[in-house]
């Protein structure tokens, strides 16, 4: 199971990690100019960071359910989009034609993470698993397991090589 | 019946709040694969019970009648 590289949410956490720094330093720089609507600027700040934390988790949503299935005959390909868009497309590994890994800028090249794109003559035509962690090792991985399907599967079946040494 | 407006503002962030959460917590709950989804849902319920609290008791120290009063009295004198 695959998904996102950690880097790319712990850049979405240091985004909300500012938004909250500008709330506190707005907070603490006005203070001296509140008087007597103290009380008020407290629970301006809670709200604030209610609708803060709120944003955060919905951004994590998003994150966690992204994901990539890649098991010994398919892979499953799970997007979500906000809350109320959810993509799944599945891949026999009959179907893959090409698998390349596309690793664009410094922080990716140092962290090791990038995009891997599968070209299918399925119905999907692009499986596109974005910024996973050690894209060239999962493409090798997506490549055996292709390979291996391929061997055990004669016209889309099954077949065991234990069925030969049997007496057929 | 007194027309409390600032309540009703409060009670409309809080219902979108708890809307939001449960939109949250049902997608993690019903699609989330593995045990972080699981471990995230509990840091959002934890926290938001603490921010929700926060906010409640922030609300509930604000002297709304005075300042509706010096509202009120401000507009009067123009």
């Amino acid at each position: 199971m695959l998904r996102r590289h950690w880097l790319i949410l712990s850049r979405e956490f240091l985004g909300f990690a500012g938004l909250l720094a500008i709330g506190l330093a707005i907070y603490y720089v006005a203070g001296r100019y509140f008087g007597a609507y103290y009380e008020v600027a407290n629970f301006l700040l809670a709200v604030y960071i209610l609708i803060i934390w709120q944003i955060f988790f919905t951004s994590l949503v998003d994150y966690y359910l992204d994901t990539w299935i890649v098991t010994d005959h398919r892979i499953i390909d799970i997007h979500q989009t906000g809350f109320f868009r959810r993509d799944i497309s599945e891949l026999r590994y009959s179907k893959i034609q090409d698998v390349s890994v596309k690793i664009n800028g410094f922080i990716p090249t140092i962290a090791n993470y990038g995009d891997l794109i599968i070209q299918t003559a399925g119905a999907v035509q692009e499986f596109h698993f974005q910024q996973i962690p050690d894209p060239n090792r999962v493409r090798d991985r997506i490549l055996r397991l292709h390979d291996e399907f391929i061997r055990i599967h004669v016209n889309d079946i099954e077949v065991h090589d234990t069925l030969g040494e049997g007496g057929v | 019946m007194g027309f409390n407006l600032p309540l009703i503002i409060f009670a409309f962030i809080l219902l979108m709040y708890l809307f939001g959460a449960s939109l949250i917590l049902y997608h993690l709950r019903k699609f989330g694969i593995g045990m972080a989804p699981k471990a995230v849902m509990f840091i959002y319920i934890i926290g938001s019970a603490i921010f929700l609290s926060l906010a409640v008791a922030a609300y509930n120290q604000v002297p709304w009648d005075s300042l509706g009063g010096y509202t009120s009295q401000d507009w009067t004198s123009f």
